[in-house]
């Protein structure tokens, strides 16, 4: 009858071919009373369509395996079950709805026998596991026996039908490529292809193999005979599924007497497999069976008398079961090394656009090459405290409360540094793997309570060389018996600390292109302003030369004087702007000797009065400045500073005002002041005035364009003369030099310069 | 007939000024906005010359209102303080300006001329007289 570990197994199968086949299943006795009527997961959504399960008991007593019957205007498929203890009962399927594979008409009813044939062969193969080695169908034979199912589906028929979400996708399906099963480049590495093997193996064993693929189809073949075997659909199944459900028995083989004509063969099945997972099965043919004639030659596949197979047979059978895990293994290191040339290949190629394209692309080469389910990355905000998703190359199921598309999740979900596995592999300097989120604490609490367990790995990303973090990479996959391999994950690491490196490289570049385009726009402006400050005086010069003549002769003077201004104003504009835009090359070399400051306060004095008397302005020099000691000075530099300042208090003192220029010593510094009465400089611009940022003209102080040059260099000259230069500006109310405004600044520039 | 001549820099006045007064004009000079805006209100010239010294970053100073019946133009004075100056609608503009973005002045709209610095006054004087022919023939 029906234990308990034979229910068990076989709801776990009969939940995978449901969700491949589009149809429930349940469990029905001999008399037809049901025995287990559950809903299946996968159909829960189409539970109204399909009506509650109900048993029938069948109708007639078909000699079939499976039949379909149909009642009440609905169809039902029964496949017997056999135990030890003879038929037990029926797995019966629900109501069929019109998109099932086992009610679609197809041309030669191959697709509905095939559907029938794999659910009586899981059945079977089910009933005889467990019969035999008495343990329970678990996730990995779901797994395998899904793997086949869908397989052979899409044998059947040319595409799954479309909506329809198999968690077996047949693209993410292995397969033995190409490369693979006919590689002619390993030969030159000394390695053998596989057609050489499977030959030797052949030889060595006296019989035929032949490497099906999940689907059924031939992938190669050796030993004389094989090729004339071709497995139809009905036999490919039934020899897959014994391979994948060998695939849990260590050293998994089966040896299986078949019949053809009046004679025996044998035939031996072993799977090849991948972490523990069938990509392939091999099929090991002691006598060919197509060419035998009615007269069959002695073999040496004779039964002995007490029905076991000969010492010929089972050497022929450990050599098949050795070719099985040969070619495991031989799949395993392809594979590893092809992960390994893809991910390198990918990684160098990663275009660095900005930030978020590297990790996009990273995530989506790991997620191809490593097969995980999803791969994200989250990159460390500025704060250096929080962690933000920026891409996701799938379906984002961590770290939310319900599985969100890649779109939702960027930006939205975040995590502190520390919270959490993302969050510690922050702080972290390796990589985090996790077995099963659901029995990890560390896991944040938000993941332990999704349906689906997961398993995962964390790197951070991290420059080797600077040690700076930048984020974390995530890569995620459902949790099975099979953990991530071990190379999986060095190759995870390593492409987490290439991608820090390639983060690195790319703002290295950029810092370095603002820096150069900063430059670069600021010589473009300078050059303009010069140009365009340049043509005042020139346009000056020009219209007092043609005046000289023309003027009464007692005003010919004045122009003279005025040119000579208007020269001088050219001068200093070509020197500022040459001394900012020349940092270093075809600067002009400072000549430090003793320097008399009255003389050089006096030359730029005198350059001013026409200017200055033109809006009633006196400028005053007190008499102490000609007694004050000489200063280790370069005359050019120092003529340019106080030119500068008086030009700068000339601009914006008020009309009728006086600026006085006055001078002290003060132990081994000499000072110099300018004051001048009119706009000020109000109190948070004083300590900018001087590092040329210009603010806008909408206020009247003194920021207007081409001005703020002049106290910049100001301050370098003087700097360079190692002496300091500083601004007062205060309020002065009902001052009687003030007559044309109501209110005014006395602002004082201090220039302190080392006694020579 | 009479002219008004906007320029903060006597310097750059004397030649021109000088020029067109032996020419038999009547040169009335504003060094500032508010003596510019108050003598357009007392007197009715024929020609306007104006030096414009465009802010930097003069885009927005030429974000000027909508056209009323009059050209608008935003004037800065060397070291002076800038606002919006309004002339009559029939009354030519010509505009004298170290500022060689050409595109930005091309906005301020219906000038009668556009003259770069630097610029001899001579030379100056002849395109002056040249507007003011084609004026009065147009008149």
């Amino acid at each position: 009858m029906f234990d308990e570990s034979l229910t068990t197994s076989l709801r776990r199968a009969l939940s995978v071919l449901a969700d491949c086949l589009d149809c429930p299943f349940a469990l029905v006795d001999a008399s037809g009373a049901l025995l287990e009527d559950w809903q299946l997961p996968a159909m829960s959504d189409r539970a109204a369509d399909l009506g509650h399960i109900t048993a029938w008991a069948p109708v007639a007593d078909h000699p079939p395996l499976s039949f379909l019957e149909e009642k009440d205007g609905k169809r039902r498929l029964f496949v017997r079950l056999h135990t030890d203890a003879g038929e037990v009962g029926f797995v019966q399927s629900g109501d069929l709805p019109a998109t099932s594979l086992l009610t679609r008409k197809s041309r030669d009813n191959e697709s509905e026998a095939t559907a029938r044939h794999l659910i009586a062969a899981v059945c079977q193969s089910v009933t005889e596991v467990s019969r035999q080695s008495c343990r329970q169908f678990d996730n990995q034979d779901a797994e395998n026996i899904g793997r086949i199912a869908v397989s052979i589906r899409s044998r059947a028929e040319a595409t799954l039908p479309a909506g329809k979400r198999s968690r077996f996708s047949l693209d993410s399906l292995p397969a033995l490529p190409a490369e693979f099963l006919f590689d002619k480049d390993s030969r030159s590495s000394g390695e053998h292809t596989l057609p050489e093997v499977m030959s030797q193996f052949a030889g060595a064993a006296g019989c035929s193999f032949t490497l099906l693929s999940l689907a059924g189809d031939l992938l190669s073949t050796a030993g004389s005979g094989a090729q004339d075997w071709t497995p139809d659909t009905s036999e490919a199944t039934t020899i897959l599924l014994e391979a994948a459900l060998l695939a849990r028995t260590p050293g998994g083989h089966s040896g299986t007497w078949t019949q053809h004509g009046n004679c025996d063969s044998a035939r031996v099945v072993t799977p090849v497999l991948v972490d523990g997972l069938i990509v392939a099965a091999l099929v090991a043919y002691m006598f060919p069976p197509k060419s035998v004639s009615d007269h069959c030659p002695p073999s040496d596949l004779q039964r002995t008398e007490d029905g076991n197979m000969s010492a010929n047979a089972a050497r022929a059978e450990a050599l098949a079961t050795g070719l099985g895990s040969l070619i495991s293994l031989l799949y395993d290191r392809h594979r590893a090394a092809r992960d390994e040339t893809l991910l390198f290949e990918a990684l160098v190629r990663l275009r660095m656009d900005s930030i978020d394209v590297i990790l996009s692309e990273a995530c989506h080469a790991v997620q191809r090459i490593l097969g995980v389910t999803e791969c994200s990355a989250f990159s460390l905000q500025q704060d250096r405290v929080v962690l933000r998703a920026t891409t996701a190359s799938q379906l984002f199921v961590c770290g939310s409360d319900r599985p969100l598309t890649a779109d939702a999740a960027l930006g939205k979900v975040s995590y502190s540094v520390g919270e959490g596995l993302t969050g510690l592999a922050a702080v972290s300097n390796k990589l985090i793997y996790l077995m099963s989120a659901h029995q990890d604490a560390r896991w944040s609490g938000r993941v332990r309570e999704l349906p689906v367990d997961v398993q995962a790995m964390i790197a951070p990303l991290v420059n080797d060389s600077t040690g700076i973090c930048y984020g974390v990479l995530r890569a995620v996959k459902p949790a099975s018996h099979t953990t991530i391999p071990a190379r999986h994950q060095r190759l995870f690491a390593f492409c987490a600390s290439q991608v820090a490196a390639a983060i690195a490289s790319y703002e290295l570049t950029r810092s370095s292109l603002e820096g150069f385009r900063e430059t670069a726009e600021h010589l473009q402006d300078l050059v303009a302003e010069a140009s365009h400050e340049l043509r005042s005086p020139l346009h000056n010069i020009l219209s007092l030369a043609e005046s000289y003549p023309i003027v009464p002769v007692n005003r010919q003077e004045a122009i003279a004087r005025s040119l000579r201004d208007e020269v001088y104003r050219a001068k200093r504009l070509v020197d500022n702007y040459l001394a900012r835009g020349v940092q270093g090359r075809g600067q002009r070399k400072y000549h430090f000797i003793k320097t008399c400051v009255a003389d050089i306060l006096a030359g730029c004095v005198s350059r001013f009065v026409g200017q200055a008397e033109r809006r009633g302005v006196t400028i005053r020099t007190g008499h102490e400045v000609d007694g004050l000691p000489f200063v280790m000075g370069d005359r050019d530099g120092l003529e340019q500073v106080f030119s500068n300042l008086l030009d700068n208090a000339c601009k914006y003192c008020f009309e009728q005002t006086e600026i006085r220029i006055s001078g002290s010593t003060r132990s081994t510094n000499v000072i110099v002041s300018i004051a001048d009465f009119g706009l000020g400089i109000p109190a948070y611009a004083q300590s900018t005035i001087f590092t040329g940022y210009q603010r806008a003209v909408e206020d009247q102080t003194r920021f207007k364009p081409g001005t703020g040059l002049g106290l910049m260099i100001a301050k370098e000259i003087i700097e360079r003369h190692k002496g300091h230069i500083t601004v007062e500006s205060a309020p002065l109310f009902n001052d009687p030099r003030r007559l044309s405004r109501n209110e005014g600044f006395l602002t004082t520039f201090r220039v302190t310069l080392p006694r020579a | 007939m009479n002219i008004l001549f906007i320029e903060d820099e006597p310097n750059a006045r004397i030649g021109l000024s000088l020029l067109l007064e032996r020419a038999g004009y009547i040169v009335d000079s504003a060094d500032a906005i508010s003596d510019a805006v108050q003598k357009l209100g007392e007197t009715r010239y024929d020609l306007v010359i104006v030096d414009i010294m465009l802010p930097k970053g003069a885009g927005g100073a030429v974000g000027v209102p909508p056209r009323e019946a009059g050209k608008h133009f935003i004037v800065q004075l060397r070291g002076g303080l800038w606002g919006p100056i309004k002339t009559p609608p029939s009354v030519p503009v010509v505009v004298v300006t170290a500022v060689s973005d050409v595109d930005v002045l091309g906005s301020i709209h219906e000038l009668a001329d556009v003259i770069l610095k630097p610029i001899a006054p001579h030379d100056a004087f002849d395109r002056i007289q040249g507007i003011i022919k084609r004026e009065q023939g147009r008149a």
